[in-house]
This record gives C-alpha cells, sequence and structure tokens, in this order.
C-alpha cells in the first residue's frame, strides 16, 4: 500500500461521515421535495427549489433573518466586552480563584430553558412584580406598559439580556485562561521595558489574546445564531414576530407545522448564511494567517 | 555613568533562600559576570536589580539611588533574557522599538534609533520579520537590540548565550564584550558557563548556595581562589585536590596524601598549621601546572600511573592514578606515553594551593 495510515483512519472515517455527514445528505435530499408529515409519512414528490424560493419570498424568512442578527451580534459584543473587563478584573493573584471560577461558570452551566423561564418571571409585570421593572422603576427608568417580553421595542432586549447572563461568564473565564496563560517571560521584558500596566494589557496580553478572542466569539455567535430556547421559554417569537429568530421559525415550520421539506431547506438556508458570515469574519479577523 | 551597588541582598521563596547576603559593587562601565552552578541564585539576584522581585532585606542602588521601592520601569535598566522574551506578535523593528514607544519618544527618532541598532548588530534586514521567522542567534540580537536601543543606565543579561550552538556562541560572547567596551554601559551578566566569564568579565562574582564567595579580576579568581569551591569551578578540566593529612616530621610540616610525602617550606608551613582547623587539608594544583615526565626529574614530586589518554587539541590530558585517587595533568600532545606505564608528576609550590578540609577556605 503506498499509504499505509489511510487504513488506520479508515474506519474513524466511516464513523463520522454516519455521524456528519448523513444527516446532512438526507436533510439536503428533502430540502428538494414536497413533504409534510401531516398528510403522508414520506415525501411526496421532487419539486426543485421551490422550496429555497418560498422561503426567499417569505417576508418572516427575511424577518426573522434581521431579529436573528440584530440578536446575536450585539449580544456576542457585549458578553465579550463585559467578559473582558470582568477577566482584567480578576487577572490578579489571589486566593480562592478556583471557587470563586466554580461559581461563576453557574449561569453558563444553568439549561437555557431555564434561564429564560427564570427571566421571565424577573421581567414579570403585573400582580407580582417581577425583579427586573421593580428595581428599574426604583431608579426612575420606566418599562412598557406590557412589560419588557410584552413590547415589540423591548422583547429582543430582553432575551438579549438573559443570553448575555448565561453566556458572560463563560466569556470572562475564558479570556481569565488567555491572561494568564501570558508566559511571565513576556510580562517581566515588558516591565523593564518601560510598560505601564495599561500598557502592558495593551500591547502584550491583548495581543496575545487575540486568536483566542477571535475563536470564542465566532463560537458564541454561531450558537446565538442558533438561538431558540430562550425565545421558546420567554416570548414564543411575538409579541407578533418582534422576537422570531430562524431558529423559532424553524421549529415552528418543522414541528408545528410538519413542513419537512421546506425545514430542511430552511435548515440549509441557515447553513449557509452562517457558512458566509463565518468564512468573511475569518478573513476579516485573521487577514489570512493560520490558525 | 553609574555604578550598581548590591547590600546585604537577601531573597526568600517560601523556604528557599535564594540569595543569602549578597554584596557587590559595580564600578561604572564595568562588565560583571554572576558565575555559578544552576539553582546558585544569579538569576534572583539579577532580577532584583532589575526590580522584578522585591528583595526580602538589603539594598539595591543604582547611580547613588537607593531603588528598593522603584518599579522596573522608572530604574532605567534594560535586560536580555535567557529566551530573549521578544514579544511574538511584533516584527523584530518593533520588538526592538517597544522602550522606545512606551517612553513616548517621537516616531522619527524611534525609526533612527531602532535602524542604528539594527546597522550595529546587523540585523538591518530582518527588521520586518516576526520573531519565529527568525533563528535562534537572530532572535538574541533582535533582544540584544530592545536593551541596546534605549542607552539605559544598565544592561542586565541572563545567560543570554546559552541557548545558541557552541560556535554561534563563542563569536557572539567577543561581539557582546566589544559591544559593551565601545558603548560603556555598566553590564551585569549572568552564566553558569566559567570559560564564557573568564572571556568577557572585567570582575566575576562566583556564587554558590545563595551566597556570594569571591569577587574579583579573572585572573584573580582563577590564581588566587578563596576557597575549594571557587578554585573547583573554574577551569577546565578542574583543579585537582589531592587529600592529605598534616604531620610534623624533624620540624617540618609534612603532607600525607598516602601514596607520596610534600614537605612544606617553614614559612608555608607554619602559615598553614596556624591557620588550619584540622590536620586534613587538600592539596590543589591545576592540571596545567603539573609537569609529566617519564623519567625522574629533580623536580619530580611522586609517580603516578597512566590511566586514561585523552587529546584535546594541541594537548593531552591524562588521567593519572595517585594511591586511590585520580588526578588529571595537560601536557603537550609530544608526551609519548601508554596506558599502565609509572610516569613522574612534579609541580611548582607557587602555583599550588593549600585548602582547608573542613572550612574548605583557602589556607594557601
Ligand atoms: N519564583 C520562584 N519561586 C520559588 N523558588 C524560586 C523561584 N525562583 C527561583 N527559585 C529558587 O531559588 C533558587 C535560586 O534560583 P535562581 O536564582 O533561578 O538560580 P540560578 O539563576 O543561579 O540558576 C533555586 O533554588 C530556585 O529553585
Ligand atoms: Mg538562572
Amino acid at each position: 500500500m503506498k499509504r499505509p495510515y489511510l487504513f488506520f483512519i479508515f474506519p474513524s472515517f466511516i464513523f463520522l461521515f454516519i455521524l456528519i455527514a448523513y444527516p446532512l445528505i438526507f436533510s439536503l435530499y428533502y430540502s428538494f421535495q414536497f413533504w409534510n408529515l401531516a398528510t403522508s409519512h414520506e415525501p411526496q414528490g421532487f419539486i426543485g427549489l421551490t422550496n429555497y424560493l418560498t422561503l426567499l419570498n417569505d417576508p418572516r424568512v427575511l424577518n426573522a433573518i434581521i431579529v436573528t442578527i440584530m440578536l446575536a451580534v450585539p449580544t456576542t459584543m457585549i458578553e465579550l466586552l463585559l467578559g473582558l473587563g470582568i477577566a482584567v478584573l480578576l487577572d490578579r493573584d489571589f486566593k480562592g480563584i478556583g471557587i470563586f471560577r466554580a461559581i461563576f461558570i453557574i449561569p453558563t452551566a444553568v439549561a437555557p430553558v431555564i434561564a429564560g423561564l427564570i427571566f421571565r418571571f424577573m421581567f414579570y409585570q403585573g400582580l407580582g412584580t417581577g425583579i427586573i421593572p421593580y428595581i428599574l422603576h426604583i431608579i426612575g427608568i420606566g418599562t412598557p406598559e406590557r412589560g419588557i417580553l410584552g413590547d415589540q421595542q423591548t422583547a429582543l432586549i430582553g432575551i438579549a439580556v438573559t443570553m448575555i447572563w448565561r453566556w458572560t461568564p463563560f466569556f470572562a473565564i475564558t479570556l481569565l485562561a488567555g491572561l494568564q496563560s501570558v508566559p511571565n517571560e513576556l510580562l517581566d521584558a515588558a516591565k523593564v521595558d518601560g510598560a505601564s500596566r495599561y500598557q502592558i494589557f495593551r500591547h502584550v496580553k491583548l495581543p496575545h489574546l487575540r486568536k483566542l478572542i477571535a475563536i470564542v466569539f465566532i463560537i458564541c455567535f454561531m450558537m446565538h445564531f442558533n438561538a431558540y430556547d430562550e425565545v421558546f421559554a420567554e416570548t414564543r417569537g411575538g409579541p407578533g414576530e418582534a422576537t422570531t429568530t430562524l431558529s423559532y421559525l424553524l421549529y415552528w415550520e418543522g414541528l408545528v407545522y410538519y413542513n419537512i421539506g421546506l425545514s430542511a431547506a430552511m435548515t440549509w438556508l441557515i447553513a449557509i448564511l452562517l457558512i458566509i458570515i463565518v468564512n468573511i469574519y475569518f478573513k476579516f479577523a485573521f487577514k489570512g494567517e493560520k490558525i | 555613568m553609574s555604578d550598581v551597588k548590591v547590600v546585604d541582598l537577601i531573597k526568600k521563596f517560601d523556604k528557599v533562600l535564594a540569595v543569602n547576603g549578597v554584596s557587590i559593587d559595580i564600578k561604572s562601565g564595568d562588565f560583571v559576570v554572576l558565575l555559578g552552578p544552576s539553582g546558585c541564585g544569579k538569576t534572583t539576584t539579577l532580577r532584583c536589580i532589575a526590580g522584578l522581585e522585591s528583595p526580602d532585606s538589603g539594598e539595591i542602588y543604582i547611580e547613588d539611588r537607593l531603588v528598593n521601592d522603584l518599579p522596573p520601569k522608572d530604574r532605567d535598566v534594560a535586560m536580555v533574557f535567557q529566551n530573549y522574551a521578544l514579544y511574538p506578535h511584533m516584527t523584530a523593528f518593533d520588538n526592538i522599538a517597544f522602550p522606545l514607544k512606551m517612553r513616548k519618544v517621537p516616531k522619527d527618532e524611534i525609526e533612527r534609533r531602532v535602524k542604528e541598532v539594527a546597522k550595529l548588530l546587523n540585523i538591518e534586514h530582518l527588521l520586518s520579520r516576526k520573531p519565529r521567522q527568525l533563528s535562534g542567534g537572530e532572535q538574541q540580537r533582535v533582544a540584544l537590540g530592545r536593551a541596546l536601543v534605549r542607552k539605559p543606565k544598565v544592561f542586565l543579561m541572563d545567560e543570554p548565550l546559552s541557548n545558541l550552538d557552541a560556535k554561534l556562541r563563542i563569536f557572539m560572547r567577543a561581539e557582546l564584550k566589544r559591544l559593551q567596551k565601545e558603548l560603556k554601559v555598566t553590564t551585569v551578566y549572568v552564566t553558569h558557563d566559567q570559560a564564557e566569564a573568564m572571556a568577557m568579565a572585567d570582575k566575576i562574582a562566583v556564587m554558590n548556595n545563595g551566597k556570594l564567595l569571591q569577587y574579583d579580576e579573572p585572573s584573580a579568581i582563577y590564581h588566587r581562589p578563596a576557597s575549594i569551591f571557587v578554585a573547583a569551578f573554574l577551569g577546565s578540566p578542574p583543579m585537582n585536590m589531592i587529600k592529605t593529612s598534616m604531620s610534623r616530621k624533624n620540624g617540618d610540616l609534612v603532607l600525607d596524601a598516602g601514596a607520596f610525602m610534600y614537605k612544606l617550606p617553614k614559612e608555608i608551613g607554619d602559615l598553614v598549621s596556624n591557620q588550619a582547623s584540622s590536620s586534613e587539608v587538600y592539596l590543589g594544583v591545576r592540571p596545567e601546572d603539573l609537569l609529566v615526565s617519564v623519567e625522574k626529574s629533580p623536580n619530580s614530586v611522586f609517580s603516578a600511573e597512566v590511566y586514561v589518554v585523552e587529546p584535546q587539541g594541541p594537548n593531552l590530558v591524562l588521567d593519572l592514578r595517585v594511591g586511590d585517587q585520580i588526578i588529571k595533568a595537560l601536557t603537550p600532545l609530544t608526551l609519548d606515553v601508554k596506558l599502565g606505564q609509572q610516569v613522574w608528576v612534579g609541580f611548582d609550590l607557587k602555583k599550588a594551593h593549600i585548602f582547608d578540609g573542613r572550612t574548605e577556605a583557602t589556607l594557601y
């Protein structure tokens, strides 16, 4: 054999193929079929790109794309900034950092549906007002009549806050680990070279974190792009379609209307959209460097 | 130009006494080498001078100013680290420019000074490269450039050559010494390599176990070592230490090595016996000071058996068996000896040393 190693990786290749490629290929196949599970338990015929064209002409899809981006981009950015800030504050030697870390990761460990429910109660306005409107009123910030989650203008913010609560600690802990992995010798060199604390952060630590930030950011962005649980628990996509993300729309098409062909096409549309965004992002974030 | 003064420096890490009462006075413009085995506290001493460690007690002065409470950035020292510690995301230019940028030096002056230093170090063509695109020797030059560009009061260098291959190391040590003499910047240089120390230093500070054992010019350290440790640490192969016991015979002081007796002249005998803390003393002779001959000659002291013959460039290194001890001798290649052969060995007492067997201090 010319390349004996191929023989050894073959089993894992098969395994990976079944695990990853099989569902993808079948969903691609269904996306070209007409298939409503409510009326038939198998695909009802090849219809070419009809599913895709239907989606592209559906104003709900465009709305969902806008909602998804409006939710995912600012949320991830705020998480990054807050997380970085917290990481910098914690980046010093103190006892009990281990315990602190363990407590700190709890929000991220909470199931997103649970987080959504908790925040729904905290946002609740009416009989037994939740803590958030209560505090906002005390400090003199008014909330919409129908509550934060009940208003077209603020519902998405409510969901974003939930996600920020969950994921900021994750950013903080990851970036803290990154900050603490800066080689001591570099810090010493910078100190001797005359750098102030801020200059050390700006010129030595931050560049060291650059790749880590870029990776964590895009992973969390993709996660937020697929946000579903919080929407389900807090607003069910409403009011109107103010919080209907792509994933929530997909759930609605597939598991409520049983439009399997259409939701398969939508899965692919979301995937293509994400692939495009992620590729542009990587070009931009890494400027052609090897990762 | 500036002086560095270290007074009674003590630094502990938990229970480890890394530096134990070191005092060094460094003349301005001098090249001082801290020499000692690994773990003896050289780096810690250097880091205390840089301000990267704070001493448990003792004082550090730079240009007669007490700097104990000054952070590194305000001490105006430059340091070259063992692994160079170049900023990996910056080009060589930006690495060298870094200390100037931190001090808000105008852009055109930064440009001019970086170019000047690059020219001095012969790295002008490498300025746009990142550290990982440079070889060890090139990285080392960039690290040196970063230290030189600032014209600091003191250079601190922690084994800057130890990661280079032998040939480059010997080349760079000459370069470094030339540079230092040209720039006349007071330099504290750490190494565990005695040959490097001998080659470069104006003064050597020999350390062991956190203590400063001797601080003097290289030739003084070599020819008048203060203790067994210093005597044995310098020179390659190291000084022979022949274990003997003192006794009096007919009023003369005699050193009994078992295989031979050696009678000391009166004044030296008195000197040794007055200071010695026990009857056990070591006779120390450097390999190059042993005179080996096939025939017995007037200055032969004892006979020995040739145990190993090891040609080394223009010399032969002979391992000789004397009683139950092995000693090394350096002889010209022309000496024709075979394994197992009996030879005669002599030495000039003026070039020999006598050490106390208990305190390890030099008696003669
Ligand atoms: N940061 C540290 N923490 C604990 N022990 C240290 C630290 N730095 C050095 N030491 C200890 O101090 C002693 C002297 O170390 P060092 O100054 O690095 O020696 P050298 O540079 O001569 O090899 C060693 O025993 C070393 O283990
Ligand atoms: Mg060291």
